[in-house]
């Protein structure tokens, strides 16, 4: 870290520590006032080997979160909300302020709410509160689901859901089978080139990212809470669209699709006249577009039972693009399409106990395989990385410490197995470097009113 | 191999700890608390479910159009007993809860009274109020005291 990051690092921790010792604001509120609430984190990570998003093989600051709400009811079932946001995670965030959520809702009745505006995004049993450090036990939610770098695109949407639960009054007679919820989101998610989500998409497709914009989004939630008390299960569908384009990296993945070209284009060459096109053509730096849609489905469930929590959910995401590469070909321009596509799967185990008022604790093991189709490296996206690329596999536990009903202390360790996520946000320069297996140490304070 | 023993034996030791975790006492609940609501309401009945949707944020108007407006008592062996009766949940887990809602900009925080008259009072002014006290409220005070049903 610079000295100037160290000292913005300082002030921060300063200005933490002042609202954590002197102030005793709480959660109040006056129903017709405008309610404003707030949040501050800072946070330190620690790993033995491999930089996970910052530089924590020297151990970072650099993670941290503020956020600041305001809420009005306008008029009976007519509710206004704004939240300002800003986060730093290594690359990620860098502290810029962004609108979290703005928006109006309109409550029609339990079934039927209209909400439009800036909103969370709904992403499994947790997504939408994942900014939010003081609603949950860990420092950092299961990565094999709620992958760090997507957060800063698909934490929130531009344009109108619709949520409810319950049963209307002719469906009454279904209540013993317990409540149902849903909510639809319709609207567009921030993607820019320099967003995690385009930057995981570049990193997968072995591209330098130039552009990046997002089309338009859906996202279905259909929930349970079943008639066994505390339990409830959760199933999500969403798909939204992507375009990216950049410059193909000089590598082995590519080297292969160029032989599939080939293949492809001229299907009756004999393999010596393949091979010789082969040895003229040049992969790296040729310009590349991608065009499509990652569609997603998520399954979960969740148990609470007194302080106990149980939880597991499962992920999978599909990317389909229409991949065009523009190359020469004798002088003449020349294009090559091809339909790439790369299923990914993550899934996590969770378990948390309150065992006082002040001390909770809890643990969980989480996979993430970036693609599902290879599991164990070797081929496919990660042709030319180390194999232990292919998976990432970490056992964390963790304490959670209530200093007061406003301030939180959380530590957690991690074991980890695999290097999936290390180039998803920071590109690596060797990976050879990397080691396969790691330990990651988290510490974060936060406050909140 | 041995990574799979590995990963095997840090569930184990989760589970382990989560055992020993769920054999520590948990506070006395005491009586069920008494539901009160302003005189401008017209439900006399409320079912255990209602509580629980209203309280939960899940129903937020009354028949007569209101909003409902949720007060909490802030006494800790009235709230224990209500959020574990009504709610299922410990009153940490019911304060995350509304902290969820208000951050995801799906809700607005209850307001909480250390005082029950003063409790009393608000919802004795306050149209559309809703809240839970320790025993029936004092003659005189025009609240009023739901039934509560299955």
């Amino acid at each position: 870290m610079s000295k100037t990051q160290n000292r913005q690092t300082m002030k921060k921790i300063l200005i933490l520590v002042i609202i954590l010792f002197y102030t005793e604001a709480g959660f109040a509120t006056d129903h017709d006032a405008i309610d404003i609430h707030g949040f501050i984190t800072q946070g330190y990570l620690k790993t033995d080997h491999n930089d996970f998003i910052a530089e924590t093989e020297d151990g970072s600051f650099e993670f941290n979160e503020m956020g600041l709400n305001f809420n009005k009811r306008l008029s009976d079932g007519l509710d206004f909300s704004l939240q300002f946001f800003a986060y730093d995670f290594g690359g990620l965030g860098n502290d810029r302020i962004a609108i979290n959520h703005a928006g109006v809702s309109y409550y029609v009745n339990q079934q039927f709410t209209f909400r439009a505006g800036k909103s969370k995004v709904s992403y499994g049993l947790y997504g939408d509160s994942r900014d939010m450090d003081m609603l949950r036990t860990f420092v950092l939610l299961p990565q094999g689901v709620y992958t760090e770098a997507f957060r800063d695109s698909i934490h929130s949407a531009k344009g109108f859901e619709i949520y409810g639960s319950g049963y209307p009054e002719p469906l009454k007679f279904m209540e013993p089978l317990g409540e149902f919820y849903y909510k639809i989101q319709y609207g567009i998610m921030d993607i820019p080139k320099d967003s995690g989500v385009s930057h995981v998409l570049a990193m997968t497709l072995h591209t330098d990212p130039e552009e990046s914009t997002s089309d338009t989004s859906y996202n279905l939630v259909l929930g349970w809470e079943t008639p066994v008390p505390g339990l409830r299960l959760q199933g999500q569908y969403s798909e939204y669209g992507v375009f990216l384009s950049g410059k193909t990296f000089d590598d082995e993945f590519w080297d292969e699709i160029k032989i599939q070209a080939i293949d492809q284009l001229y299907p009756d060459l004999s393999q010596d006249l393949k091979n010789a096109i082969s040895s003229a053509v040049i992969i790296g730096d040729m310009p590349v577009s991608y065009s499509g849609d990652v569609s997603m489905y998520i399954i979960g469930a969740e148990f609470t039972w007194r302080g106990l929590t149980l939880a597991a959910e499962q992920v999978f995401f599909n990317m389909k693009y229409k991949t065009r590469i523009k190359y020469k070909a004798a002088g003449e321009d020349s294009v090559f399409d091809y339909t790439f596509e790369n299923p990914t799967l993550g899934y996590y185990y969770m378990g948390s106990y309150q065992i006082s008022d002040w001390l909770k604790i809890g643990g969980y093991y989480t996979v993430y395989y970036p693609d599902k189709d290879n599991k164990k490296g070797g081929g496919g996206t990660n042709l030319g990385n180390p194999d232990y690329f292919a998976w990432q596999k970490d056992s964390c536990i963790a304490a959670r410490f209530d200093l007061s009903p406003n301030s939180i202390f959380k530590i957690e360790g991690h074991y980890i197995d695999g290097g999936a996520q290390l180039d998803y946000v920071k590109p690596l320069d060797d990976y050879s470097k990397t080691h396969r297996y790691w330990y990651l140490f988290a510490a974060k304070l936060s406050y909140n009113f | 191999m041995t990574i799979v023993t590995k990963h095997h034996f840090n569930a184990f030791l989760l589970f382990l700890l989560l055992g020993v975790c769920l054999m520590f006492p948990k506070p006395a609940i005491s009586g069920d608390p008494v539901l009160i609501g302003s005189p401008d309401i017209f439900e006399s009945t409320l079912t255990k479910k209602e509580i629980r949707n209203i309280y939960l944020g899940k129903k937020k108007k009354w028949l007569n159009g209101h909003a409902i407006k949720l007060t909490v008592n802030d006494t800790p062996e009235v709230q224990i007993s209500f959020t574990s009766v009504y709610l299922q949940k410990t009153p940490a887990q019911f304060i995350t809860f509304w902290k969820n809602m208000v951050f995801v900009g799906q809700g607005r925080f209850p307001k909480f009274f250390s005082n029950e008259k003063e409790l009393i009072d608000y919802i004795q002014s306050t149209d559309g109020a809703i809240g839970f006290i320790s025993t029936d409220p004092p003659e005189g005070k025009d609240v009023r005291r739901f039934i509560i049903s299955d």
